[in-house]
């Protein structure tokens, strides 16, 4: 199930806050992915599709612990792959169609859930992967980068929902503490599913796309 | 592991839609862009507690839906897959807010019910609201409307190039699907290991089509970018639709039609 805030479900001040918060980062990326299709403009039509794999990937049902399916947000793949600027930006776009073609999130809801899942999410594992990088554990690097940033995505949406809707008794902590509570069961078990599906992308990646890998390189250049 | 042929039928519907020919459908889509956006402004823009002022909008997406001739169940149907979130997170409000609120003489509710009800009402109605602007206008003509708004052009290229490869790439997802499950016999190599080879693979064909369709397009003519059609004026038809629901929203937002028409109904005053 998708985990998306669900449209309409933030009263205005606060949809309209993090639209506000989600524009500064959506113009970096705007501008980043400008300056790469301005310069490689054969990365364009890649980028399209790079999106459209990530959409594909968020439409996957993979099972989950708890016994109910899930969808992984594609978050820590995009970002290690295409960097987190054009991730943002793929991440928004992939947002909106599932907002608008799946109904999985919302038009009013788009800025918050851009800031968890296109923002912080891909922040995240770009973060984690450069820095467990040097290690030379890679495969443990991509693992902790998806694993990681998958709950960064949620814990930031309980935040988000938390203050929002803070409880009558017990404020922002107790509501924190309820939506925690809701997303740790779904979630904990499927960001170690999505660590370990990332990997196992990984490992296909290096043992038959190293071409295409070292293309993919030249979007991380330019980011 | 499923991939995703689900979404992908539901991705084709909705672009079947959006090719129907009626009055809804030949309206410019700046219109309908803008008119959905003052809707949703003024539904999320009620207070938490609101319910009745929120049942006048029901009348637009019932409008929009009989008139673009759009089958009511494949709507419900979309509405109620995603709804477990709002019911799943909603549901607590009653829990957590059992303040009493007055909703008729002697008789009142837990403050948390009438949020748990606008949370709803209000996931309903915007949720609809944007699944109708794509299946009355489709999502090329939708990003045409954006560039014609001003929305920047590199964003607008992206979602264009995005759309169309969804159907490409939901193709081969759903023919490597169907490969696997004819070697599986829908028994074996349906779990997570097989899964994540097959989206390596997947990544690599997309990566590969890629290549391809843009050495297809630069051989067709193409320079970098999508040319937009030429835009045309809003017609007089473009702007009453538009300034009409737009002016009709700002009403419904700001004088209580529900509670009006409840006290004209029952003979009482307001």
């Amino acid at each position: 199930m998708a985990m998306h805030i669900a449209e309409g479900f933030l009263p205005f001040p606060w949809a309209a806050f993090w639209w506000l918060v989600s524009l500064p980062f959506l113009l970096v990326g705007l501008r980043s992915l400008a300056r790469i299709t301005r310069e490689h403009p054969e990365l364009k039509l890649l980028l399209g599709l790079a999106g459209a794999f990530t959409f594909v990937l968020s439409a996957l049902k993979i099972p989950s612990v708890t016994g109910s399916c899930s969808h992984p947000t594609g978050t820590g793949l995009g970002a290690i792959l295409f960097g987190p600027s054009v991730m943002t930006v793929l991440g928004g776009i992939v947002l909106l169609f599932q907002a608008v073609l799946l109904a999985h999130g919302g038009l009013t809801t788009l800025g918050a859930n851009m800031v968890s899942m296109a923002v912080v999410g891909p922040l995240v594992a770009w973060w984690i992967f450069r820095s467990l990088l040097p290690t030379g554990r890679t495969r443990l690097a991509v693992f902790a980068a998806a694993a990681l940033a998958d709950l960064a995505t949620y814990v930031v949406t309980a935040v988000q929902l938390a203050l929002a809707f803070p409880a009558a008794e017990g404020g922002f902590g107790a509501s924190l503490a309820k939506f925690g509570a809701i997303y740790a069961v779904t979630q904990v078990p499927l960001a170690i599913t999505e660590g370990l599906l990332t990997v196992l992308v990984w490992n296909w990646l290096q043992a038959y796309g190293k071409p295409e890998l070292k293309t993919l390189q030249l979007i991380h250049q330019e980011n | 592991m499923r991939l995703i042929s689900r979404e992908r039928q539901a991705l084709g519907r909705i672009d079947g839609f959006a090719r129907q020919d009626t009055a809804i459908h030949r309206l410019d889509a700046r219109a309908k862009v803008l008119a959905t956006a003052v809707f949703l402004v003024c539904v999320v823009s009620f207070p938490k507690h609101a319910v009745l002022p929120l049942l006048p909008f029901v009348f637009f997406p019932v409008v929009i839906a009989s008139l673009g001739r759009l089958p009511v169940r494949w709507l419900g149907q979309r509405l109620l897959i995603a709804s477990p979130f709002a019911l799943m997170v909603g549901i607590a409000n009653p829990l957590f807010d059992q303040a009493a609120v007055p909703i008729a003489p002697g008789l009142s509710i837990a403050a948390g019910w009438l949020s748990f009800l606008s949370i709803v009402l209000r996931f309903l109605l915007t949720t609809a609201a944007a699944l109708l602007l794509v299946a009355t206008t489709g999502m090329p003509a939708i990003a045409e409307a954006l560039r014609q708004l001003r929305v920047p052009g590199v964003f607008v290229t992206q979602l264009q190039l995005l759309y169309r490869y969804l159907f490409l790439l939901g193709d081969e997802a759903q023919r490597m699907e169907r490969a696997r499950d004819l070697r599986s016999c829908g028994r074996r190599g349906t779990g997570l290991w097989v899964g994540g080879t097959l989206l390596g693979a997947l990544l690599l064909r997309t990566l590969a089509r890629a290549t391809r369709i843009h050495d297809a397009m630069l051989l067709r003519g193409f320079e970098g970018t999508i040319r937009p059609a030429s835009p045309r004026a809003l017609t007089r038809r473009d702007l009453v639709f538009l300034l009409g629901w737009s002016t009709a929203f700002l009403i419904c937002r700001q004088v209580p039609v529900g509670e009006l028409l409840g006290h004209a109904v029952i003979g009482a005053q307001p």
